[in-house]
């Protein structure tokens, strides 16, 4: 049975239809026997469907200036960099931020285009000791990633982190047991007479 | 021989390569005395040893990596690779970089057979198979980068373009598959999910 405090942790992927099949099906059979969890879901999913159906609201002109004459002056006056600054000054510094800006922002964008990914993976083995994933990114070593028991379902979780790309692999019940994920959207024919699955990472 | 005493080799093997590697200035000499040890655990024969240094130093020269080289080799003692096997694979890796291609893959497949405890002949045959893939892959790059398209990141697309092929996109489809998206300006993950069947 999966504890109130998974469905918490779960509940917001659930709400924006991130979960897999598998946790949903097992996320679904708690909510409908435990009152708590119904009433909680249910009201975050009106919650939800409130803020959905709200329209867009412009900002009335003048607002900002509106909030500023109701602070005494000390709280938004002039900083003392901003006093130090002469007028000839502040183009040239907003030039020079401007021009950084896209600097650090084309840098940020390229790091980050290839930086790794946290990647949940889930498994569902109620009678397994040991679950374990094996796969392009960890040298298919059964030793090296192990799945850690999450609820007395037998949903077993790790977190990996993935650099964009594809990748094949596969989990290793107690040691042995080469199982393929069955939420796997591609399974390949692995060329040894078995198959892998496969994820892709986004970039 | 008992799965005990092979993972007692491995063990052996892949410290003294390790240490070897990682205790010495000199990486080249160290990486050789290293692998002279395989021969003293008996692994292989001197005449053996001293090919498979040969052919440890040319993946090296040819651009391969110390640590992918070694991968290779600790690989090849767990999956009880023989002489010929391990410097089949070593030829291979070391062909792949000459021809400026990602080793990785190739790697990860001799360890993926060995993890799954299958035959080195049979590991040897589908790793290669890959590699070959990796050089069609190239092929259906490069046809497009003289055609005109914008294969900007032709490094990032090679190993997925290869996995899409092993998978049994035929080079045809692949290439059709690429000209839509890079026509389309198709992000690289749109791009790679459309190239898995």
């Amino acid at each position: 049975m999966l504890f109130c405090e998974d469905v918490e942790l779960m509940l917001q992927d659930y709400l924006s239809g991130y979960l897999l099949p598998s946790q949903r099906e097992i996320l679904e059979a708690h909510v409908r026997g435990c009152g708590e969890c119904r009433t909680l879901v249910a009201g975050l999913t009106r919650l939800d469907s409130r803020l959905d159906g709200l329209d867009d609201v412009e900002v009335p002109a003048g607002l900002s200036h509106s909030i500023l004459a109701a602070l005494p002056a000390q709280a938004y006056g002039p900083s003392p960099l901003r006093r130090a600054l002469s007028w000839g000054g502040i183009p040239a510094l907003a030039v020079l931020l401007i021009v950084a800006g896209f600097l650090a922002r084309g840098r940020l964008q390229l790091q980050d285009r290839f930086a790794a990914r946290d990647v949940e993976v889930v498994f569902t083995a109620p009678q397994a000791a040991s679950v374990t994933i094996v796969g392009d990114f960890n040298g298919w070593d059964p030793q090296r990633t192990q799945l850690v028991r999450s609820s007395h379902e037998g949903l077993w979780r790790a977190r990996l982190k993935l650099a964009p790309g594809v990748y094949q692999y596969s989990f290793v019940l107690d040691g042995s047991n080469w199982v393929s994920d069955p939420t796997a959207k591609t399974l390949l024919a692995d060329g040894f007479g078995g198959e892998n699955s496969v994820i892709i990472v986004d970039g | 021989m008992t799965a005990r005493l092979r993972g007692l080799c491995t063990a052996l093997v892949a410290t003294a390569l390790l240490a070897g590697v990682l205790c010495s200035p000199a990486a080249g000499e160290t990486t050789n005395r290293s692998l002279e040890r395989i021969v003293v655990k008996g692994m292989f024969s001197a005449e053996e040893g001293a090919r498979l240094q040969r052919a440890f130093a040319t993946a090296r020269q040819a651009g391969v990596e110390e640590r992918d080289a070694l991968a290779l080799v600790q690989a090849g003692v767990e999956g009880e690779f023989d002489a010929a096997q391990t410097l089949r694979v070593l030829s291979i890796v070391a062909q792949m970089a000459l021809e400026k291609l990602p080793v990785e893959g190739f790697i990860a497949k001799v360890e993926e057979g060995v993890s799954k405890r299958i035959p080195a002949d049979r590991v040897v045959q589908v790793a290669e198979r890959r590699a070959l893939m990796f050089n069609k892959a190239k092929s259906i790059l490069n046809s497009l980068v003289i055609q005109g398209f914008p294969v900007d990141d032709r490094d990032e697309l090679l190993p997925d373009l290869a996995a899409a092929l092993e998978a049994g996109r035929t080079p045809e489809q692949a290439r059709a598959i690429l000209v839509g998206a890079f026509q389309s300006g198709e992000s690289m993950g749109s791009t790679r999910r459309m190239l898995f069947p």
